[in-house]
């Protein structure tokens, strides 16, 4: 008993001797805020200033807290004060513009990003809130206008959400390249990004070439983990999304020819996303989590 | 036979009950129509005199006749008849009427008759076309006394009433009528109004206001005043008011059709041209969604479409 015991201390303390010191790279996630703006006139003149600031503080909750359990590569949380410290979505209820003389107006909601570390995505997004139609139909009072903001944005297509303003938030910036397969290993863990395999990632590149470095990018398919069988100079990176470089590519095959090492990661783009299923449970005790939000205050938390 | 001074004193109260009569035609209404209550009686009186007169014997009925003959004599006499005359010319200088003609197609209306030198005194009565002229009786002068005549849909007008020939006013002749004021409201405004939002006519007295009317119900028109038929010509320029605001056909038919039915408000007070009109619709935050303000013409319906208020302003 006494000899066993002593084996495993040996084994243990060789175990911790020969393990390597990588340094843990885990990523948080990007962190976007999220804000309401009610523009539309008709639907401003309906309620007090205070209504407005309460609105619009709410419905920015809610849609973060909506985001969530769609899209799982970013904490989506609401924008408190008017410091931003990061990428704003914004979410600006306005008429569509179709002339200051027309009589029924088309509204919706016109989704764009800025602030800092929003990338280089300028384009927008517009969903359709209400119909020309429905021009006439009575705003309601702050909470119907609420679960409509919440209806609209349920029912809203998040592909092209995705595909043409979040793609512009990098979720990381930095990776490790690989090459056998050619693709990237991205520091964050599949569950953690709520990512489905055959998600479609961008990825920016500093490559060395007789110039010096160049940045290139490159489409890449998130493929599963990155479980490789043997021991590698990366463990730090092992169990993290590996995606796979998607053939036929401009520049692909110069990448090829080059060391992993000396590549360098620059970011990390989500170009079309698959839902691993329901995210918004976010990590757990994740103070940011939508279900750890106190959504009765505008801005508060519990 | 009658003594000739007596036969002239006679005449003299005929003519007097005569003019009395007419008098009373003109100023009470009362018509030979009217007095057919008296047959009867008449006739009952008639009969006993003959059937008396039957019974009696000449000298009885002689004197019978001498003396009602001088009872008439001593009642007629030229002191009596002098103050009969002089109390009918006073009473008919001091005493007059206003006849009021409606107009049959109009409904049940207010009216109020009231001294231009008295306005406290107003008097205000329920005029029903239905029943026909109306007359109101009123103290005059001998050289007549303004009144100023109020009849709901008509333009308040100041008329004199003078002694014996009184006043006639016909309604839409005498009084003209007050505009009609057809507010048309943007879909917004229609909006706001099944929001909770509110409808406000006011009369601009300077920098003062006084509220007219105000309704609540979500309609696209509302007719302040007398109901009164759209003239088809509108439907045209509301189409071609529509299609430069970029309206598709769809937009302009429910326009027009929510233009066409409005509904009818009764001002607190009758519109009269000239008057400032505000109209504005404010939402359930009485902030302004539309408005529209106009001075009011001498045309018996008023178009207004409201416009849509694009200026942010601050909760009260």
């Amino acid at each position: 008993m006494k000899g066993l015991g002593l084996r495993l201390l040996v084994l243990a303390l060789a175990a911790a001797l020969t393990m390597p010191a990588w340094p843990a790279i885990a990523l948080e996630r990007p962190v976007v805020e999220v804000k309401l703006l009610l523009q539309e006139l008709a639907y401003r003149r309906e309620f007090s200033d205070q209504e407005i600031l309460n609105l619009e503080a709410e419905a920015s909750a809610r849609i973060a807290k909506l985001l969530q359990t769609r899209i799982g590569f970013a904490k989506f949380q609401p924008l408190r004060g008017e410091a931003v410290t990061g990428p704003l979505l914004t979410f600006k209820l306005g008429a569509r513009d179709q002339g200051p003389s027309t009589l029924l107006k088309e509204v919706g909601l016109h989704i764009e990003l800025s602030g800092h570390g929003g990338g280089g995505s300028s384009k927008r997004v517009y969903w359709l809130f209400r119909p020309q139609e429905r021009y006439r139909d009575a705003v309601g009072n702050p909470a119907a206008l609420l679960r409509e903001i919440e209806l609209r944005i349920g029912d809203a297509d998040y592909t092209t959400l995705i595909r043409e303003v979040l793609s512009g938030i990098p979720i990381a910036r930095t990776g490790q390249m690989w090459t056998q397969p050619l693709g990237w290993i991205v520091p964050h863990r599949q569950a953690d990004l709520c990512m489905e395999v055959n998600s479609v990632l961008w990825i920016e590149n500093a490559v060395p070439s007789g110039a010096g470095p160049i940045i290139r990018s490159f489409r890449a398919r998130a493929a599963g983990s990155f479980q490789p069988p043997g021991p590698t100079s990366i463990e730090n990176y092992r169990g993290f999304l590996f995606s796979e470089a998607s053939p036929q590519q401009e520049g692909l095959n110069d990448l090829a020819g080059v060391r992993p090492e000396m590549v360098e990661v620059r970011a990390v783009y989500v170009l079309e996303y698959i839902s691993l299923g329901p995210c918004g449970t976010g990590v757990s005790g994740d103070p940011l989590a939508p279900d750890n939000q106190d959504f009765r205050r505008p801005g508060g938390r519990p | 036979m009658m003594n000739p001074h007596l036969f002239a004193r006679v005449v003299a109260l005929i003519l007097l009950l005569t003019g009395i009569f007419l008098w009373a035609n003109h100023h009470l209404g009362i018509a030979p129509g009217n007095l057919g209550w008296l047959s009867v009686p008449t006739a009952i009186l008639a009969g006993v005199a003959a059937w008396v007169d039957k019974l009696l014997e000449d000298p009885e009925r002689q004197s019978i006749l001498r003396t009602a003959r001088d009872k008439l004599r001593a009642a007629l006499s030229m002191q009596v008849l002098v103050v009969l005359f002089l109390l009918a010319f006073g009473l008919g200088l001091v005493y007059s009427s206003v006849m009021v003609i409606p107009d049959s197609n109009d409904p049940s209306a207010s009216i109020s008759i009231t001294p231009a030198d008295r306005l406290d005194r107003k008097h205000i009565e329920t005029l029903d076309p239905k029943e026909g002229v109306r007359r109101f009786r009123v103290v005059t002068s001998p050289f007549g006394r303004p009144f100023r005549i109020e009849l709901e849909g008509y333009a308040p007008e100041t008329l004199d009433v003078y002694p014996f020939v009184g006043l006639k006013v016909r309604a839409g002749k005498e009084l003209r009528r007050s505009p009609s004021l057809l507010l048309r409201l943007p879909p917004v405004a229609v909006a706001s109004l099944k929001n909770g939002g509110k409808l406000v006519v006011i009369r601009r007295i300077g920098n003062d206001g006084e509220t007219l009317a105000t309704d609540t119900e979500p309609r696209s028109a509302f007719l302040v005043g007398r109901a009164h038929s759209i003239p088809p010509s509108s439907y045209g320029i509301w189409r071609m008011e529509l299609q430069a605001a970029g309206s598709d056909e769809r937009g302009i038919a429910q326009s027009i059709m929510g233009w066409s039915r409005p509904k009818v408000l009764r001002p607190l007070t009758t519109l009269e041209p000239g008057m400032m009109i505000l109209a504005e619709v404010r939402s359930r935050a009485n902030k302004r969604v539309a408005s529209a303000e106009m001075s009011l013409g001498n045309d018996s319906l008023i178009d207004i479409g409201l416009e849509e208020v694009f200026e942010t302003e601050g909760s009260p």
